[in-house]
């Protein structure tokens, strides 16, 4: 048997097996001038790591931010929360976990209970998903153009949505077009931002465009989807912000005061 | 990043991102990512699945900064070990792994990581992390590359060294011990 008193170096570096893990960690559990060592010997490893310090990919932080702004955080250690294992508890407790922001309210106002929309589902906590995969499509974008300009345009835009995401007061709803595709609205008003992103929609003939509108007493025009990549973002005016619906109609030709045909993406903003 | 200062403004930044900040978790990811991927990259030698690894380092950063104690040790090394971790159990379970144990345990091919300047890159600022390393002697740096930067359990470095266990878990103890003298001299 092993002195356990011996183990930080080992088990800094990793080397050790899971059940002498187990076993060191018990005994971690009683010894603090061992939890000592290991904090020293863990802070060499990570040292070791600057060594080989790399630059990553320009993608992945997008990926990562996009990726947190969706994913609830454990709550603070309690008495009873393992606090040394390896750095973690591991991945269980994080489909109970949940984030203050996506619990919806129970009180009397009812500002945050998230209503069913018509088409699709709306709130923060779903909508989020969706936006979140959307972010990385836009990333996505990015990556399979040639042009570096579009490129670095796709990348902006992803960072945009990003930032848009983490926004407080963010509301997102999204939906499936009745043409195939598929829509997310995402607004904040503190931040006086909504954008439509658009995913994978058919192309359509000759002057034809995918025509947004802004809908309170009556339909305004709100930008139009730009052709290609599959994946756009489309800014929305400020009238958006406090909006009822935002719709999509194929019309035409661009320009249009009001919609000549039926919506083929329509979505009712939840309330701020 | 190794300096008590900037470790104390990391602390600040996990403080920050334990209450769902995610603009302190961003300017984290720009203190950090470096070194992050460095290891990850560096453990699986793979970008593609480099970029996944990493990718879920953070995230499981971000889900438990909450529960991130200072007094139990510093951002980078807390950060690292999660890195570190989750690159070893990917390798551990790819086929890769395999492979290459295949490709030792045969002879084959010469082991291609003994020689430092291959794992360290030029840059300055790593210049007393590679002094350090090269004060090891042979052996003991030899047990830590393939421990540490190669992510095997020291089972898999006796036999890929021919050595017996207790050798090697020696070797690794001293080198850490030796690499703490070095660098905390380094540091004064």
């Amino acid at each position: 048997m092993t002195d356990m008193h011996s183990l930080a170096g080992e088990y800094a570096v990793g080397s050790l097996t899971p059940e002498e893990i187990e076993q060191y960690e018990a005994h971690l559990a009683t010894c603090p001038s061992c939890r000592e060592e290991v904090a020293d010997m863990r802070d060499i490893a990570a040292q070791l790591s600057e060594a080989v310090a790399t630059d990553p990919p320009a993608t992945l932080r997008e990926s990562v931010l996009a990726q947190i702004a969706q994913t609830p955080q454990h709550p603070a250690a309690t008495a009873e929360t393992p606090r040394y294992g390896t750095a973690t508890a591991g991945g269980a407790a994080l489909g109970s976990a949940t984030a203050p922001s996506v619990t919806p309210s129970q009180g009397s106002t009812s500002s945050n209970v998230i209503p069913m929309q018509r088409r699709g589902m709306a709130g923060r906590a779903t909508g989020l998903m969706a936006a979140a995969a959307l972010v990385a499509a836009v990333a996505m974008g990015g990556w399979a153009l040639s042009n570096r300009n579009e490129a670095r345009d796709a990348t902006a835009r992803a960072e945009q949505l990003t930032a848009l995401l983490a926004a407080g007061d963010v509301r997102t709803v999204s939906s499936e077009f009745a043409t195939g595709g598929e829509g997310t609205v995402v607004l904040s008003a503190s931040r006086g931002e909504a954008l439509l992103v658009t995913a994978e929609l058919p192309e359509l003939s000759g002057d034809e465009v995918y025509q947004a509108w802004t809908g309170k007493e009556s339909m305004e025009p709100a930008g139009v989807v730009a052709d290609d990549p599959a994946t756009n973002v489309v800014e929305l005016p400020d009238q958006a912000l406090d909006a009822d619906q935002i719709a999509v109609t194929v019309e035409p030709t661009e320009g249009l005061r009001a919609p000549t045909t039926d919506p083929v993406f329509l979505v009712d903003l939840p309330s701020a | 990043m190794r300096s008590s200062n900037s470790s104390g403004e990391l602390v600040e930044l996990l403080q920050h991102v334990a209450n769902g900040d995610s603009a302190a978790f961003a300017q984290f990811y720009d203190a950090t990512s470096r070194t992050v991927y460095g290891i990850v990259l560096r453990v699986l030698r793979d970008a593609a699945q480099s970029e996944e690894v990493a990718q879920e380092v953070y995230v499981e950063a971000w889900v438990s900064a909450p529960r991130f104690d200072p007094q139990l040790g510093s951002p980078t090394a807390w950060l690292n070990t999660i890195a570190h971790r989750k690159a070893v159990d990917r390798v551990r379970s790819s086929e890769r792994s395999l492979q290459r144990d295949q490709r030792h345990f045969e002879g084959d091919v010469q082991y291609d990581a003994l020689d430092t300047s291959d794992i360290v890159v030029a840059r300055d600022e790593n210049q007393r992390v590679r002094d350090a390393l090269n004060c090891l002697p042979e052996a003991q740096r030899t047990a830590v590359q393939l421990a540490y930067f190669e992510g095997r359990t020291h089972r898999e470095v006796a036999e890929v060294l021919q050595l017996p266990l207790g050798t090697v878990k020696t070797r690794i103890r001293d080198a850490m011990k030796r690499l703490r003298t070095h660098l905390e001299e380094a540091a004064s």
